[in-house]
């Protein structure tokens, strides 16, 4: 076993992972350097900074225990938003606020401007009237349009990696586990276009989360999502939670509301 | 490195698209074997076909990527990073089409100039690719963008290139060097040509800087939060 992965099991182990996942996630690493013919120091880096973006990545609660600061920061705060699209309102003086670990549910009728306040938040359209306050760094699931039909899963993961400065084997690595917690492993060769409508969406979620944001937007990220898939994506949102991050979702599934912190209803406009 | 990666992604993308690289393959091809009989004019329309298939492909890259793009730019992407990958990568691919094409022309006609051939060629494609890539962040689809690239680049092959108009169409350049390389020898057509092709991408690049920064922009927060935790963790990385 070299030093590196000696390291690598070591700073996994310290940070709470169970012997098999630490296995996988090891053999993977190795894998992958190989593939790139490359030590997986020149890769990944050093062992233990690499251990703990993983860690991280994964949302281990272990991962980074952090110290109490009194009472979570706020990652996103909406004041009276409202848009209008010439004489159609689609937003009525919406106010809302997402602290750090929180999640909030985004509910109402169709049409009535659920994906347009995920746009707002992310900032790809520009409300009418209110204020936005949020975190610089988010991850932004949309509902469509968000992979290219072209490229395979780790081409994604490659392409999304240079948002952050990322090298393409680090964004493949962190993809990859990103993935296999949702129970996927993402085809080598098969372009994003022809995946399932299920294992696209599960790509689409990855990709959101791919960056480690501090708040993540997610519009309906469920869809086409098998029943395992869908345990594994609110195990995964638990996660997110635990180690800080802030979720806003769209979701029509009110059976599963028991789960999040709180609920913002949408009004339905009046021509709607 | 963004701008890498997106030449990259897009270079990734065409080339599973076998059937579409055909096609841009056989648009030239067909023009030039149209006018083969007529050697000084067979030139000039392959350079034109080789300016069309650029344009195409620099059209509906882009326009098929809007989306995608709009999420590449809040995971933190830049529009200039999104925009001179994109046109780097179609301007590479249409290089290599342009090599085809220039061997072709010199191994099946009889060329005195190759290089004003190869100059030809590079105004095409350096022509070719901002101008579909403007057209399609102006018109955001493809079915518009298409016909308003037939209207341009028809009329320019319709038109007599003594008018007017035809000096007022983007890929007047390639008519000017060939002007010089093929008929009249004379190096004021090399410098009208060249003054055109140059002055046209200068237009069309402001063009494209202008309206990838509305088509692509994000506004930002009326305020920026700071979480608790996320200083602490970038330490550790």
């Amino acid at each position: 076993m070299s030093d590196w992965s000696a390291n690598f099991r070591h700073a996994l182990t310290e940070r709470g992972l169970d012997p098999a996942r630490i296995d996988q996630l090891d053999c993977d690493a190795l894998e992958q350097a190989a593939d790139h013919g490359l030590a997986p120091e020149q890769v990944f880096g050093p062992a233990t900074v690499y251990a703990d973006r993983v860690a991280r990545a994964l949302r281990c609660p272990a991962a980074a225990p952090l110290p109490a600061q009194g009472e979570p920061g706020c990652a996103l705060r909406l004041t009276g938003v409202s848009k209008r699209y010439g004489r159609r309102q689609v937003l009525r003086d919406v106010s809302l606020e997402v602290r750090e670990g929180e999640l909030v549910a985004v509910v109402g009728a169709n049409g009535c401007g659920k994906s347009t306040l995920l746009q707002i938040c992310a900032g790809t359209i520009r409300p009418s009237s209110g204020t936005v306050e949020r975190v610089a760094h988010v991850g932004y699931v949309p509902q469509t349009g968000g992979t290219a039909e072209l490229l395979t899963p780790v081409e994604h993961f490659q392409l999304f990696a240079a948002a952050r400065s990322d090298s393409r084997g680090r964004g493949v690595a962190i993809g990859t586990q990103l993935a296999t917690s949702l129970g996927w492993r993402p085809p080598a060769s098969q372009p994003a276009g022809q995946l399932s409508g299920g294992t696209r969406q599960k790509l689409n979620v990855v990709l959101g989360e791919l960056s480690r944001p501090d708040l993540l937007l997610l519009d309906e990220p469920y869809q086409g999502f098998d029943y395992g898939a869908y345990v594994d994506l609110w195990a995964q949102i638990d996660r997110w939670r635990e180690t800080g991050a802030a979720v806003l979702i769209v979701t029509h599934m009110l059976g599963e509301l028991h789960r999040v912190d709180r609920v913002v209803e949408l009004d339905a406009p009046k021509d709607c | 490195m963004q701008a890498v990666a997106i030449a990259r992604a897009t270079v990734q993308g065409l080339l599973r698209r076998r059937s579409a690289l055909l096609m841009l393959v056989a648009l030239p091809l067909a023009f030039y074997l149209a006018r083969r009989n007529i050697p000084s004019s067979a030139i000039v329309v392959l350079a034109l076909g080789v300016g069309w298939a650029v344009s195409t492909l620099a059209l509906f890259s882009t326009v098929s990527a809007l989306q995608l793009d709009r999420r590449l730019r809040v995971a933190g992407f830049t529009s200039r990073a999104i925009v001179c990958g994109r046109l780097v990568a179609v301007v590479l691919v249409g290089l290599v089409l342009s090599s085809v094409y220039t061997a072709l022309a010199v191994l099946d006609q009889d060329v005195d100039r190759v290089g004003g051939v190869a100059l030809m060629m590079l105004c095409a494609v350096a022509v070719g690719a901002p101008l579909g890539m403007s057209i399609g962040l102006l018109l955001r689809s493809e079915l518009e963008g298409a016909l308003a690239l037939l209207i341009v680049l028809a009329t320019q092959f319709m038109t007599n290139p003594e008018r007017l108009l035809a000096h007022c169409l983007p890929l007047w350049s390639v008519r000017g060097v060939a002007d010089w390389a093929i008929w009249s020898g004379d190096s004021a057509d090399l410098s009208n040509g060249l003054a055109h092709g140059v002055g046209t991408v200068v237009v069309l690049l402001v063009i494209i800087t202008g309206a990838s920064a509305f088509r692509l922009r994000i506004h930002p927060p009326d305020r920026v939060l700071r979480t608790g935790t996320q200083p602490a963790l970038d330490r550790l990385l």
